[in-house]
């Protein structure tokens, strides 16, 4: 051992010993540690403060909700966009990723709607916690001002995803998106462009998307009118989900069997886009009524867990 | 007194004064190390109803010291680049003219407490993992096994710490001395 290490094991003995010199005793860490917690405790768990973490929680749930809803419109909106551009020779680098086969978007646009409900939470609380904090708005009335957007987009958004992504699923498959609006039977009958658009492809989502947001906008009008209103108390029950869920699969289930234009190939292996049928059309029908009593069904259940959530924690609860 | 005041009095008893010790050995000064090993009994307080066996206070109690001392570590590496005008923690009395404590070997004062001084001096220029492993194994007399238990790493890392530690503060007394020691400052008779 050289002289430098011997000083500085002396030197760390030293101090070691110093170290156990004059402790403080038992009693005072205790006198120094007790007070505090019992001050502590009673602070964070009364009743306001459970009531501004339920609404924080429930503010931030319906923010992500309705930017989910939003984000799946704006999804559709640019693929059909895409669509658009590209029969008028435009928008050709956006082709890839916003007019893939159907199936190929069905991860992208999951992915999409995920990443945006995960960032719009975490915005949201980060907002709540800001305009409560410096007092510029009421937690309560927050909420209550997301209510409606919240209940019709939750709706709204993923019944059109799932709507348009399966029509154009059972019409062209797994070819890329430009062939819904191009290569229609009935534009190589003589009929014209926009009317074989309409017969081949559009027809079907044209009856029940502007159906649905009927819908969907009473319910919402229905909802607000508060727990006497007897259509949302009807349908928020898991008998209707399931209900819904059965009529999806019946009409699933039907299509595979007996719509003879689904995903049929000629001679060459190139996919057949059959002209929309009356079969169809019923089926997208159904399908739709499946759907939308279901994603109706989820959304007033959701709403009134979160109500009965907040009114728990209510200080007259 | 509440139950839970008296659980942890009974928990805290036997180990109070080796953990206080091994607080003020992680400071520069005695009053910083009662202060982190307050601030560690407090969060212990605190969340005493998660510890689920009272056997293992002991090492869940050094753990929060480890905790708490590394995160004021941490506060005080920051803290150097905000312009506050005040030191890292603990930097309280005896500063010098420019805010800072001199911990330079010819700031050393020649009375009793020069051994003590140096050592903390020393001790303050390791990380915080390679300080506690120094003062836990030679200051405490722990055994490698136990403080990689605490650590929550190998032996070998611990005993790679204890090496490199070692050798900083043989680097630090070197530079601050300028040369090797005299006999006479080793306490050795020429």
């Amino acid at each position: 051992m050289t002289n430098i290490d011997a000083l500085v094991s002396k030197d760390l003995a030293s101090a070691a010993a110093a170290n156990r010199d004059r402790l403080r005793t038992l009693d005072d860490t205790l006198r120094a540690v007790a007070p505090a917690e019992t001050v502590a405790v009673p602070r964070t768990t009364t009743m306001s403060d459970l009531r501004m973490l339920a609404l924080a929680d429930v503010f931030a749930a319906r923010v992500a909700r309705m930017a989910a809803g939003a984000a799946g419109l704006v999804c559709v909106g640019l693929m059909l966009g895409t669509v658009v551009a590209w029969q008028f020779n435009v928008g050709h680098s956006f082709h890839e990723i916003f007019a893939a086969s159907p199936i190929d978007l069905i991860p992208r646009f999951a992915i999409a709607i995920l990443g945006v409900h995960i960032l719009a939470m975490a915005s949201a609380r980060a907002a709540f916690a800001r305009a409560v904090t410096e007092g510029a708005a009421n937690g309560e009335t927050m909420v209550a001002r997301l209510d409606r957007w919240t209940l019709a987009l939750s709706i709204i958004g993923p019944f059109v995803c799932v709507m348009v992504l399966g029509v154009a699923l059972v019409t062209i498959g797994y070819a890329p998106m430009f062939i819904f609006a191009c290569s229609l039977d009935s534009h190589c009958r003589g009929v014209g462009f926009d009317e074989a658009l309409y017969d081949d492809r559009m027809r079907d989502l044209a009856i029940v998307v502007p159906v649905a947001l009927l819908v969907a906008g009473a319910l919402v009008a229905r909802a607000r009118r508060g727990p006497a209103a007897k259509t949302p108390s009807v349908l928020e029950r898991g008998r209707t989900v399931a209900v819904g869920c059965v009529i999806m699969l019946v009409t699933v289930v039907v299509g595979v069997r007996y719509d003879d234009g689904l995903w049929t190939t000629d001679d060459h292996g190139m996919l057949q886009t059959a002209r929309t049928t009356e079969l169809r059309t019923i089926l997208t029908i159904t399908g739709a009524i499946g759907l939308l009593l279901t994603l109706s069904a989820l959304a007033l259940w959701r709403r009134r867990r979160e109500l009965q959530r907040i009114a728990s924690a209510s200080p007259s609860s | 007194m509440d139950a839970r005041t008296e659980r942890f009095r009974q928990l805290l008893e036997p180990v109070h004064d080796r953990v206080l010790t091994f607080a003020r050995g992680l400071c520069k000064s005695a009053a910083d190390g009662d202060d982190l090993f307050q601030e560690s009994a407090l969060r212990a307080f605190t969340k005493l109803d998660a510890l689920r066996e009272d056997g293992a206070f002991r090492t869940w109690l050094f753990r929060i010291v480890v905790s708490v001392h590394r995160k004021r570590a941490r506060r005080a590496f920051w803290r150097r680049f905000l312009p506050l005008g005040d030191g890292p923690d603990g930097e309280d009395d005896a500063s010098p003219a420019s805010g800072e404590r001199d911990y330079r070997v010819s700031a050393w004062s020649p009375d009793a407490g020069d051994a003590t001084a140096r050592a903390r001096a020393a001790l303050a220029t390791l990380s915080a993992e390679q300080r506690e492993a120094i003062v836990l194994f030679e200051m405490e007399g722990w055994q490698v096994d136990e403080i990689a238990q605490l650590q929550n790493v190998t032996t070998s890392a611990v005993k790679s710490r204890l090496a490199r530690g070692r050798d900083r503060l043989r680097t630090y007394y070197e530079r601050e001395l300028g040369t090797t020691p005299s006999p006479v400052l080793n306490g050795d008779t020429p």
